[in-house]
């Protein structure tokens, strides 16, 4: 199914229905919230171009769903430019710990709309209150101004690379039952284990939640050369250096025959 | 139709990347030179990593120089002697200047460090280049012959160790060729170029050698030190990227012979004026580059997995 979800979502909202409605009929009819993606792994092959995520499921009464995607957890360093003898040089530096590599929100409504006001605590939903448990590496010997402007500087330049996403993308419900969501991921995707959470939000409550694994990976022959290069570097190196050597020697000797 | 380059991590335009292993390879072929050095400014441009850029680069320059080195060979223009010392400080030179990378590298500098290179030294070959056709052109309209010493005597030629060098005709000290060997060694590891256009000249002007071997010595030069740069980048900073690498040469491989062909049907003397146009639009491009406020004041710089 995920291959024919991946090559012809037209024909996903029957697949879904029909599937949704053979795992209601059993015990799982109990489950205020059932959620589940349209394939478990992204695999960033040689042709890797961003992919589509399809997140689904059903919720047992009314209210909002709200869906977040969390990438693995990082240490992220900023490079700030700044103006030495007239050249614009990495000058600065400040280091975060506890930056998601990848952020992204999806919801019925805007959020404002579904959250209280301060949001829910213990559930971060905005990318500003997943963003509260960051920390910047020696921050005291810095000044808060600087900080403050780190801070910025970094969620701007995930955004240029959509790793943070600006907009909450549309969450889809269908007969008051049914959710769908088409989550977007760049080409640029960095690796490591995802976690796709799903919430249903009544009168400002949460009213439960689901998380469902999400990995991310290099895969195929980009993923083995990759690997090369960072487990066998030496054996990488040769290999490289051997095929440059033939491939020029050959260049030489066919040129020259034609 | 695009490919995924697994170290640099992103996609890009095979048809694009052959487009400029091709442009490389016709100037290869056309002059010469191993055409790094238009290469590389332009991989960064299109996004690539310039560490990767770079080191891929080295990569891609023991191709080049592989298949130019096998036409002089045969013709006997290789003194080899005088190439085992260029390439003992060659050696040298580019094993400390990839560690002189990884420490830049550490400190977030190495963008900024090729960037500043290549404006120093696109600016000053672009200079030296219109200099000599502006002086040549003059000569041929005074219809003067030029005038050229078997070669001068400096300061240079007082230094200790001194070594005969037959097949250049040459009676010079060691540490002459070591030294250049050694400054063209660091170039060639922090900028990724071959170092042709830095060694020609020199070894023509400084050394005084003959202009027949001086293009196959410093061909089995730059070969070997592309190698040691590739192996130890690929060791040490892990910046090799294969498969960009692979692409670059497959391109170059077809320019070669084109670049060739082109050259023997146009007037050398204008195409000499039009590469170093080329290359000295190119550094001010880079140029701008640095003095104009940038796009983005903030970038993201390195990144582990937190435990």
């Amino acid at each position: 199914m995920t291959r024919a979800a991946m090559t012809a979502p037209h024909t996903l909202p029957v697949l879904v229905a029909t599937w949704l409605a053979m795992w209601m009929s059993s015990a799982a009819c109990a489950q205020p919230l059932l959620v589940d993606l349209s394939r478990p792994r992204v695999s960033i092959t040689s042709a890797f171009r961003g992919a589509d995520v399809l997140v689904f499921g059903a919720i047992d009464g009314p209210g909002d769903v709200v869906i977040t995607v969390t990438g693995a957890s990082t240490r992220q360093t900023v490079l700030r430019k700044e103006r030495v003898f007239g050249l614009w040089v990495n000058a600065g530096r400040l280091t975060f710990d506890d930056v998601p590599s990848f952020y992204a929100v999806a919801a019925t409504r805007p959020l404002e709309q579904i959250l209280p006001p301060g949001g829910v605590a213990g559930i971060p939903v905005t990318l500003d209150e997943r963003l509260l448990s960051m920390r910047a590496l020696g921050a005291q010997r810095r000044r808060p101004i600087d900080v403050t402007d780190f801070r910025q500087g970094l969620i701007e330049a995930k955004r240029r690379e959509g790793l943070f996403s600006e907009a909450i993308s549309p969450v889809t419900v269908v007969g008051a039952r049914l959710f769908r969501a088409e989550l977007r991921f760049p080409s640029k995707l960095p690796v490591g284990d995802y976690e796709v959470r799903a919430y249903v939000f009544r009168d400002g409550q949460v009213v439960s939640a689901v998380s469902r694994p999400l990995v991310v990976s290099k895969a195929g022959f980009s993923a083995r050369i990759f690997e090369w290069s960072r487990e066998l570097a030496p054996i990488y190196g040769v290999v490289a250096i051997v095929l440059a050597l033939v491939i020029g020697w050959l260049a030489g000797t066919l040129t020259r025959r034609i | 139709m695009d490919v995924y380059l697994p170290i640099a991590e992103l996609s890009l335009n095979v048809l694009l990347l052959l487009g400029l292993g091709g442009v490389a390879g016709v100037l290869a072929g056309m002059f010469g030179v191993g055409g790094g050095f238009l290469l590389t400014p332009l991989l960064i441009f299109i996004g690539v990593p310039p560490a990767v850029a770079v080191a891929s680069q080295a990569n891609q320059v023991i191709a080049t120089s592989v298949t130019g080195l096998l036409t002089h060979w045969q013709r006997g223009n290789v003194d080899v002697r005088m190439g085992l010392i260029l390439l003992l400080g060659g050696l040298l030179g580019s094993t400390a200047g990839v560690q002189l990378f990884a420490v830049l590298k550490r400190f977030g500098q190495v963008d900024f460090v090729i960037h500043i290179g290549y404006v120093l030294l696109l600016l000053s070959i672009g200079i030296m280049m219109v200099v000599e056709v502006w002086s040549a052109w003059r000569r041929r309209r005074a219809n003067e012959p030029a005038r050229r010493k078997m070669h001068q005597h400096f300061l240079v030629h007082r230094l200790p160790l001194k070594l005969r060098f037959y097949k250049s005709k040459l009676y010079v000290s060691a540490l002459l060729p070591a030294g250049l060997g050694f400054a063209v060694g660091v170039l060639s590891a922090i900028l990724g170029i071959g170092g042709g256009f830095v060694l020609v000249p020199a070894m023509i002007y400084l050394l005084g050698m003959p202009t027949a071997v001086v293009i196959g010595t410093s061909l089995f030069q730059i070969l070997f030190v592309a190698i040691n740069v590739t192996f130890l980048q690929a060791v040490q900073n892990q910046t090799v990227d294969v498969v960009l690498a692979l692409i670059l040469i497959l391109g170059g491989a077809v320019g070669a012979p084109v670049g060739t062909r082109l050259a023997a049907n146009l007037p050398a003397f204008q195409l000499r004026g039009l590469l170093a146009v080329l290359i000295l639009a190119m550094a001010l491009e880079l140029l701008f580059e640095l003095v104009a406020p940038p796009a983005a004041i903030h970038t993201l710089g390195d990144v582990v997995r937190m435990p």
